[in-house]
């Protein structure tokens, strides 16, 4: 080596040009590599927030399905529970679980519980089963005595088949009825003047009875029911208020299907308004004034008011329906105290005021039904149920579903170990997917 | 001797040659990657826009959904009408009658302390009068606490016109600010922009829509 470097120089400074040449490169790879390092802890860190981040709306969204399949197995006369924190149902590649606790009043307290990959749910919902009862299954129907007064006359017809006059079809004793199915009921006893005639049943409450007097008829039943009519109290839809609905005299208006919060409704002298169905109206005093007129178009669903203070109905005011629709109307009116109809009214649509007493002053005629605390009227009054009534307003949620949604919220994840393990759910869980059933298998019947 | 020398050296027409290919060479990479590197850091800018938007989007809806439209006091309700605060109320616990709400909240847009409604861009950051988006909770009473859910939202929403009367956007909305509710039947539209600037200083816009259901 000494020779060499001796003897040539050349290739020495050769060597050392090398030398630096490798340095060189070691150097930019070095910091190529400390950039890539770097780059790749950014972008997998990145990576790992954006799959947390996905997780956690899956699983929130996994909760969701879990408690919309709880309230399907409610309403399916399941317990409303879907398998458990040791035998989760599989879905959508996550596991949830859905815990029931019957709080009696037919409320039940559901808490669903998903994972999914690292993300964890919980969401609560306290749910109300109604009945199928429907409101208005009679022409009067009172939690109080109901006393018929003498020369009543009640029958019954379908609005969705037409007028009342063209179902009448049958005479009796005198009087021109169209159907029989003009029932009456009280969750007390039932009392008949003289002359009083019902096309229909006459259902006194448990362990009471009807009395009659002189020339009374009852075309169907007189036996005592078995169970109380609930009188079920008023949910009244949540629905923000937007001022008022007045109609000025003389003018005329279409309120389209909806939901609508109004503080007043009031249609004027000869106003005409018009509500198309399905439509729900919340209220605080309702007021039909003189000759106005309130159209209901119920070809695609019912119309409903719900009126949380007065209801007024001066003379003359009327409420039918446009051609060709069934008249169905509802009056759900929360107060109490009287709620009186002024001589002579045509009454047509439903009216359920459970807390309010009803007066039917003299000449009224009615198409419709009428259920309240107590109901009261006058000599010769005309009932003739509305049948097609039958089809809406079932005692179920505001919605018309059996099943009502009480309040929903998010719920801590318990065991509160599952949002400190964050590894996947079957080792967490200790658990085989291949083993988890559908949720639709996983429901646990009482 | 004096033909070594000349083949030992470099002619200036090579040497000229020579450093114009390496100009070249070197030049256009680097103008490449100078070029990818401010799309990068635009997309970059862009994403991270998105990201914030998206998850204030997911704080203000999470906390809306658990509310009821019974029980949000709104003087603007409807399509095509705005509101840049909404106060509410969730849902607690059921007490076998009724539903036992939590203490009133707030989301509201307000202008940032650091930068005034003033057109000037007191914090030099680039960003004339942005606005924050605040979380109250316990609105009114002694425990009454304000987060911070977002900052950097531009005065109108992207594409709007600040106070002309005219929907620029062609969103349905006039004039509606960089944080707007509007009220659809039983939901709630949330509209949200966020503003930022790259490295080349060009101020960027990004803009989310959420549409929340209110569970109650």
């Amino acid at each position: 080596m000494k020779l060499k470097s001796g003897s040539s120089p050349t290739p020495a400074r050769s060597e050392r040009r090398r030398g630096v040449a490798l340095l060189s490169v070691l150097a930019v790879l070095t910091g190529l590599l400390v950039l890539l390092a770097t780059f790749q802890h950014v972008t997998v860190r990145r990576s790992d927030e954006t799959a947390a981040s996905i997780d956690e709306r899956r699983a929130f969204h996994l909760a969701e399905t879990a408690l919309n399949e709880g309230m399907i197995a409610l309403r399916a006369g399941s317990t409303g529970a879907v398998g458990g924190v040791g035998a989760p149902a599989y879905f959508g590649g996550g596991v949830f679980w859905v815990d029931a606790v019957d709080l009696g009043s037919a409320q039940t307290r559901l808490t669903a519980t998903a994972l999914s990959g690292s993300g964890r749910a919980a969401l609560e919902a306290v749910v109300m089963i109604h009945s199928p009862e429907p409101l208005f299954s009679s022409v009067l129907n009172s939690r109080e005595p109901l006393q018929l007064a003498s020369g009543v006359v009640i029958d019954s017809y379908a609005s969705a088949l037409g007028t009342y006059a063209s179902q009448v079809s049958s005479t009796y004793n005198g009087y021109n009825f169209a159907n029989d199915g003009g029932n009456v009921s009280s969750n007390a006893d039932i009392t008949f003047a003289s002359g009083a005639t019902v096309f229909g049943d006459a259902t006194p409450g448990p362990g009471h009875s009807c009395s009659f007097s002189s020339s009374t008829y009852v075309s169907g039943s007189t036996a005592a029911a078995l169970e109380p009519f609930s009188f079920p109290p008023i949910r009244v839809p949540t629905t923000p208020i937007v001022g008022n609905l007045v109609l000025a005299d003389g003018a005329s208006s279409t309120l389209p299907s909806g939901k609508y919060g109004f503080t007043d409704v009031s249609i004027g002298r000869n106003a005409n308004l018009t509500v198309q169905g399905p439509a729900t109206i919340v209220c605080t005093n309702f007021t039909g004034e003189m000759y106005a007129n309130l159209k209901i178009d119920a070809t695609n669903g019912p119309v409903t008011f719900y009126v949380e203070g007065s209801y007024t109905h001066v003379n003359r005011f009327e409420a039918s329906p446009v051609a060709g629709s069934p008249m169905a109307l509802a009056f759900m009116i929360t107060a109490g105290g009287p709620l009186g109809f002024p001589p002579g009214a045509k009454l047509r649509g439903a009216y359920y005021a459970p807390n309010a007493d009803i007066q039917f002053t003299s000449g009224i005629e009615v198409w419709g039904a009428f259920a309240a605390n107590r109901i009261s009227m006058a000599a010769n009054t005309k009932f003739h149920y509305d049948e097609s009534l039958m089809d809406h307003w079932n005692n179920q949620g505001p919605d018309g579903d059996p099943l009502e949604v009480l309040v929903w919220r998010r719920a801590p994840v318990t065991p509160h170990a599952l949002t400190i393990d964050r590894r996947d759910p079957y080792t967490v869980l200790g658990v085989e997917r291949t083993a988890l059933l559908s949720p639709a298998e996983s429901w646990i019947d009482a | 001797m004096v033909k070594h020398k000349h083949t030992s050296g470099f002619s200036l027409l090579e040497l000229l040659i020579t450093v114009s290919i390496l100009s070249v060479a070197l030049g256009l990479p680097l103008m490449i990657f100078r070029s990818s590197e401010r799309m990068q850091n635009t997309v970059t800018t862009r994403s991270a826009l998105q990201a914030s938007a998206r998850l204030a989007l997911d704080r203000i809806a999470g906390q809306l959904e658990s509310s009821s439209l019974g029980v949000i006091p709104q003087s603007v309700l409807g399509p095509g009408l705005w509101s840049s605060t909404v106060d509410f109320q969730r849902a607690g616990d059921w007490n076998g009658a009724s539903v036992d709400w939590a203490p009133a909240e707030r989301i509201e847009l307000i202008a940032s302390a650091e930068d005034p409604d003033d057109g000037v861009d007191n914090d030099s950051d680039g960003l004339i009068d942005e606005r924050v988006v605040v979380w109250i909770t316990d609105v009114g009473l002694s425990t009454e606490r304000r987060r911070v859910l977002v900052k950097d939202v531009p005065e109108t929403l992207a594409g709007e016109i600040a106070a002309n009367g005219v929907d620029d956007n062609g969103n349905g909305l006039r004039d509606e600010p960089g944080l707007c509710f509007e009220f659809s039947g039983e939901q709630i539209v949330i509209r949200l922009s966020l503003q930022g600037r790259d490295s080349s200083n060009a101020r960027i816009e990004h803009s989310e829509v959420r549409r929340v259901a209110l569970r109650n």
